[in-house]
C-alpha cells in the first residue's frame, strides 16, 4: 500500500490529491500535470513578457527582481549558446531560452507543496526531446539544405584496400542512430533526475506513516528524522532542478551546433 | 504573431488537450503470484551495483577537478562547471539503470 501512495505522488493523475484523504478530480480528462504545464507557462509569460518590454525600451532593467531574471537569459545566451554554437548562436537563442526556462519553471514547481513538476513524467521529456530533435535537424536542413545535410554524415577516411566501402556505411549509420539515442538520453536523463527526486522524498515521509501505524513509540523520533532528512533533499532537488535544466539547455546547444557546422 | 494565429494556436492547444483524455483510459495491470521473488532480487542488485559504478565515477570525477584545480587555481571556474556537466551526464547514465530496476521491481 504505501509503496503506491509513494508513486501516486509522482505520477501523473487526473485525481489532483491535497491531504490524505482529501483532492478533487480533474474533469475532461485532464491531469494534474497539464495544468501545472500550463501553469509554468503562463509564469514565464507573467515575468517575461514585461521584461522584455522593458528592455525594448532601451533602458536597461532595474531592481533585483528584472536583473535576476535578465541574468538568467544572459547566461545562456553567452555561456551556453555562443561557445557552442559559434556565430549564428543569436538565431537559435529564443529556442534555447524557451527550453531551459520551460524545464527550469516545471523542475521548480515540484518544490511547492501540493503541486509536483511535470517533467517528472517520461511523456513530458520524451515530447520535450522530440522537439528538440525534430528542431535541430530541421535547422540543419534549413541552414544546409537537404543533400549537403545527409552527405555531411559522411565522413572522409583515409583508408586502404577499398575498405572504405565497408566502414563509411557502417559510420553513417552509426552517427544516424547516435542522433536518435542522444535525443532519446536527453530525456530520460531529465525524467529519471525528476522522478527519482520526488520519489525518494514521498518515501522518506512516508516513513512517518508507517511508525504511526506500526510503532507508535518511534512516532515523534522518526518524525524528527524523517523531516531534516526532507530538507536536506529538498535543497538538494533545488539544486538538481537548476542544474537538469541547464544540461538539457547545453546538450541542445553542443548538438546544434555540431549539425549546423558540420565541418568542426 | 496575428490574432487570427493565435486564434488557431489556441485552438490546437484546446484540441491536443481534449484528445489526451483517450490515452488516459488504460488499467494499471495488477501484480502477479508474489511467490517468485526473482525479479524484486534481481532489483536490488541492480541498484546496488549500479550506485557502485556511480560513486567510482563521481569519485574520480572529483578527484581529477580537485588535483587540476590545486594546480592551476585561476582556472578553478572553469574546472568546476566541467565537473558539474559531466557529473550531471553520469548521474543520467546511472538512472538509466535505475529506470530498469524499478521496471523489475515493479514486476
Amino acid at each position: 500500500m504505501f509503496a503506491e501512495s509513494a508513486f501516486d505522488h509522482v505520477l501523473d493523475t487526473p485525481h489532483w490529491h491535497i491531504f490524505e484523504k482529501v483532492g478533487f478530480h480533474l474533469p475532461l480528462g485532464l491531469t494534474k500535470y497539464m495544468i501545472l504545464m500550463l501553469v509554468a507557462a503562463l509564469l514565464i509569460m507573467a515575468i517575461y513578457i514585461p521584461l522584455a518590454k522593458k528592455v525594448q525600451s532601451g533602458a536597461p532593467p532595474r531592481g533585483r527582481w528584472w536583473n535576476a531574471f535578465e541574468s538568467l537569459l544572459e547566461f545562456i545566451r553567452d555561456q551556453v549558446a555562443k561557445p557552442y554554437m559559434g556565430h549564428d548562436a543569436d538565431r537559435y537563442v529564443p529556442f534555447l531560452w524557451t527550453l531551459f526556462l520551460f524545464i527550469l519553471f516545471c523542475n521548480l514547481l515540484g518544490m511547492f507543496p501540493f503541486m509536483g513538476s511535470p517533467t517528472a513524467s517520461f511523456s513530458v521529456t520524451l515530447a520535450l526531446a522530440i522537439i528538440t530533435f525534430c528542431f535541430i535537424h530541421g535547422s540543419a536542413i534549413a541552414k544546409l539544405g537537404v543533400v549537403h545535410y545527409f552527405k555531411s554524415y559522411i565522413p572522409h577516411v583515409e583508408v586502404p584496400f577499398g575498405m572504405g566501402y565497408v566502414i563509411i556505411p557502417m559510420i553513417v549509420a552509426i552517427e544516424i542512430m547516435g542522433n536518435f539515442i542522444k535525443a532519446f538520453v536527453l530525456a530520460v536523463r531529465l525524467f529519471a533526475n525528476m522522478f527519482a527526486g520526488h520519489m525518494v522524498l514521498a518515501f522518506i515521509l512516508l516513513f512517518i506513516i508507517m511508525v504511526r501505524d506500526a510503532d507508535p513509540g518511534l512516532f515523534w523520533g522518526v518524525t524528527g528524522a524523517s523531516v531534516l532528512g526532507v530538507t536536506a533533499l529538498s535543497l538538494l532537488e533545488l539544486f538538481v532542478a537548476f542544474l537538469q535544466a541547464y544540461i538539457f539547455t547545453f546538450l541542445t546547444a553542443l548538438f546544434l551546433g555540431s549539425a549546423l557546422h558540420p565541418e568542426h | 504573431m496575428n490574432m487570427k494565429t493565435l486564434g488557431l494556436f489556441c485552438l490546437a492547444l484546446l484540441g491536443v488537450l481534449c484528445s489526451s483524455s483517450m490515452v488516459m483510459a488504460q488499467d494499471k495491470i495488477g501484480a502477479g503470484a508474489a511467490s517468485f521473488y526473482g525479479p524484486h532480487i534481481g532489483a536490488g542488485l541492480g541498484a546496488g551495483l549500479a550506485i557502485i559504478g556511480a560513486g567510482l565515477g563521481f569519485g574520480k570525477i572529483g578527484a581529477a577537478a580537485l588535483e587540476s584545480m590545486a594546480r592551476q587555481p585561476e582556472t578553478a571556474g572553469r574546472v568546476q562547471t566541467a565537473m558539474l556537466i559531466i557529473a550531471a551526464l553520469l548521474e543520467g547514465a546511472t538512472f538509466f539503470s535505475l529506470i530498469v530496476c524499478i521496471i523489475l521491481a515493479g514486476k
